[in-house]
């Protein structure tokens, strides 16, 4: 599994993760993860995908996941500049509009300021 | 025709490779990235599903094996197994909220391929997936 890397900016978590999205490495993501998303000083997930070049059904689930846990504890879930393989896995099982979108990191400044 | 055919352990890093390798091959063919990657993703699917499925429950992984039969207008890919047998998709398959956190895969494949359907013959489970090529897809 490639590296997470873990940014804070006030209330915002903002993971950047650079490898696939697949069956592979859901489960050491989710372990990974663990520590950020039971942060009670985090308001806002972020996961940064524009360095994601494969996503899977089960990378899918693991997005919707990531955003039901943060939206059964009133927290926000954002996708980061998904790159256009996300873009189209998504789109093929209509989700695209199911997630809040960052367009850039210019959107990401907005939030975190 | 070209036929190439791949085999590999039931893992989730295993049958990723295989896919990949499908992948390696077609891009090396100068067939069209896009449509590599739906491939790639449909092979990838069909995988994760004897992965979850065929063999779930067994003391170790069993085999798959992927072949693909390549002509210039059309591919054909069967991905093989020898566990539990797939009865192939019901209607519910297609039915899920946005808020599902699983059980996708074979619809990714239907809205990826031409045509896939599902046999079963001395209990080697066959998927087969099949997408028309057009000529522009070549980048010869």
């Amino acid at each position: 599994m490639e590296p997470l890397n873990v940014e804070k900016k006030g209330n915002v978590s903002i993971i950047r993760y650079s490898g696939e999205l697949t069956l592979e490495v859901i489960e050491s993501l989710k372990k990974e993860m663990q520590d950020h998303l039971s942060d009670e000083g985090t308001s806002t997930l972020v996961m940064d995908l524009s360095q994601t070049v494969f996503l899977d059904s089960s990378g899918i689930g693991f997005l919707v996941h990531l955003n039901n846990r943060k939206k059964s504890h009133n927290k926000e879930f954002y996708l980061l500049q998904p790159s256009p393989q996300v873009r189209k896995t998504l789109s093929l099982v209509k989700l695209l509009d199911f997630f809040h979108i960052l367009k850039n990191e210019e959107e990401l400044e907005n939030l975190t300021s | 025709m070209i036929e190439k055919t791949y085999q590999g352990q039931a893992t989730p890093g295993s049958t990723r490779n295989l896919a990949k390798s499908v992948a390696q091959f077609l891009r090396q063919q100068s067939l069209n990235p896009d449509i590599t990657y739906d491939i790639e993703l449909a092979i990838t699917e069909a995988c994760s599903n004897v992965v979850l499925h065929a063999y779930s429950g067994c003391e170790s992984p069993g085999e798959v094996e992927v072949t693909l039969f390549l002509d210039w207008d059309k591919i054909e890919i069967k991905i093989c197994d020898w566990g539990r047998p797939f009865p192939g998709p019901t209607e519910e398959v297609f039915e899920f909220s946005p808020e599902d956190e699983s059980g996708r895969g074979v619809y990714i494949i239907s809205q990826l391929m031409d045509r896939y359907y599902f046999e079963t013959t001395s209990k080697k489970n066959k998927l087969i997936l099949e997408k028309k090529l057009e000529e522009n897809l070549w980048n010869h």
